[in-house]
């Protein structure tokens, strides 16, 4: 199986998600803030 | 031992207890309430400064560097399940608690799910029990936070270990009695900043010293070919054990009373969302991080005797010997700030339960003095556990973690979302959850911690239908 950089596939594709969840969560909020209202609509409950 | 190593160390701790005296001279002694909760007024950035805080644990620089030694990155299993976890519990679980948490007046978990059923003939009962669950795994979370203080002080002061947990615990509890929390808001920013840079330094100092990552790579697979898999080597029904074990262990996550504090405590569900993406990031960093260091010492310190203590000695041999003091005295008073929040969650259950069911009329002094003892004594049983040392750090707060989870995080779920729950099942939950905890960490140390999770997902739902049917009206707090 191909490494990508040195590690394994599936290591590589679970750092990748340690990375891009922080910054699904920050879109979120980008979303979140635009509204204005102060409710977590996306993805969320108020 | 280097003398600016040891100076440093000392110095930065002398500091820190003359900040605390200071605060503990010249305010005024708060409500516990107040103390806890800043009044529900705690806006994003104290929220990630305390995030910052909790990171800094015993978990993060000696459990999880250990876990990264022992089994290497197929831990990922529980950081990404944990960080999907947080992302939960902010954008579902922390509007409706702090919401619920106002209307009953709360100030801990605890308080929440007794107060809930304040007016059922079982709420007293579930008050007892929820205390009894909180008190007995956050015992055993502050004995681990000590056993690192003591390896902390042992590699920085080079004093034996029971004279270090012994002036460890002392430094926890007296730090906390003095009024703790006011004197960590004026050096946690600080000492925030020196963690975040000794957790991105480290590694970094560990790859140019094994040669970089080429280097870092082929000695970590010559030392274990598993270390940088998912699987760790495992297949079929191992695999599919172990990849349960990590996962149904950051289902924890959902019940740790001195983390769902914050939550009661935030200023205003519109900063829920920005806090969440602070406190993500940081989980992301601290949960990936220290198994890229464990590995590493893996390679440059193969034959240490305790691997916890790889980024310990990794510090002292890297950092200049005054820099490594200062971040070694930063860890260690960073974990002293965890326990001083982890013990007063502990000292407000025990106080409430008091001026609940057995003195309603305590005066505000009596219940602070109680509170102060209470301190006192779960640092003295945590300096005991401590010193016993029945496993390592990860093992202690792998079992504190779980059982927290089970037993009151479910429960608190179970109120939140679903109407149908009784206090009748929440009492089995909270007790089936300690014991299944317990009986199979005893009993099925392989799988644990896979089965409390079903028992007591079953035991909630079983016995609030049951009870139900049987005509047994839950009166709720909040319905009432």
């Amino acid at each position: 199986m191909t490494a990508i950089l040195g590690v394994p596939p599936l290591t590589a594709l679970v750092l990748a998600l340690m990375i891009l969840i922080p910054l699904v969560a920050y879109g979120l909020s980008v979303v979140d803030d635009q509204r204005g209202d102060g409710s977590i609509s996306v993805w969320g409950r108020q | 031992m280097s003398i600016g190593l040891q100076a440093t160390f000392g110095l930065y701790l002398l500091v820190l207890v003359a900040i605390g005296l200071y605060f503990f001279f010249t305010e005024e002694t708060q409500k516990l309430s107040d103390y806890l909760l800043a009044g529900r007024d705690v806006g994003t950035w104290p929220i990630a400064i305390s995030e910052v805080s909790s990171v800094a644990s015993g978990w993060t620089f000696f459990a999880w560097v250990g876990v990264g030694f022992a089994v290497g990155l197929s831990a990922l299993w529980f950081s990404l399940t944990m960080i999907i976890l947080v992302v939960f519990m902010y954008r579902y679980v922390a509007s409706p608690l702090r919401r619920h948490s106002e209307e009953l007046g709360t100030i801990t978990v605890t308080d929440h799910i007794a107060t809930y059923f304040k007016n059922d003939a079982l709420g007293p009962t579930i008050r007892v029990v929820v205390t009894v669950s909180v008190v007995m795994f956050m015992i055993s979370y502050i004995g681990a936070q000590i056993i690192a203080v003591g390896q902390a002080m042992d590699t920085g002061l080079g004093i034996d270990y029971t004279t270090a947990i012994l002036v460890g615990g002392i430094a926890v509890g007296v730090y906390t009695m003095l009024g703790g929390f006011n004197a960590s808001i004026w050096t946690d920013v600080f000492q925030g900043v020196l963690i975040f840079v000794a957790v991105l330094a480290l590694p970094l100092l560990m790859l140019v010293e094994i040669g970089g990552w080429s280097a870092f790579l082929s000695e970590a697979n010559a030392a274990n070919p598993d270390l940088l898999s998912m699987t760790a080597g495992d297949a079929g029904t191992a695999l599919t054990i172990g990849v349960l074990a990590w996962v149904t262990f950051a289902f924890g996550t959902i019940g740790q009373p001195h983390s769902l504090m914050r939550f009661q405590a935030i200023r205003s569900e519109s900063i829920v969302s920005k806090a969440s993406v602070i406190a993500v990031s940081f989980q992301s960093l601290r949960l990936t991080i220290p198994l890229f260091i464990g590995i590493a010492g893996r390679i440059l310190y193969s034959d240490i005797g305790n691997p916890e203590n790889v980024a310990m000695n990794a510090i002292v041999d890297l950092f200049p010997p005054i820099v490594a003091g200062i971040l070694l005295a930063a860890i260690v008073s960073a974990i002293l700030s965890t326990s001083d929040s982890m013990l007063l969650v502990t000292s407000s259950d025990i106080t409430r339960f008091y001026e609940e069911r057995i003195n309603p009329d305590a005066s505000e002094a009596t219940l602070i003095a109680l509170g102060r003892l209470t301190v006192a004594t779960v640092a003295v049983l945590g300096i005991a556990l401590a010193w016993v040392r029945p496993g390592t750090i990860f093992e202690i707060i792998e079992f504190a973690y779980v059982g927290l989870g089970v037993s009151i995080g479910l429960p608190l779920l179970f109120i939140l979302f679903w109407k149908g729950t009784t206090a009748e099942g929440v009492l089995a939950a909270i007790v089936v959850g300690m014991a299944s905890s317990i009986a199979n960490l005893y009993y099925a140390p392989e799988y644990f911690p896979i089965f409390p999770w079903p028992i007591t997902v079953a035991v909630i739902v079983g016995v609030s239908l049951a009870t139900t049917k049987s005509g047994a009206k839950t009166t709720t707090t909040l319905e009432s």
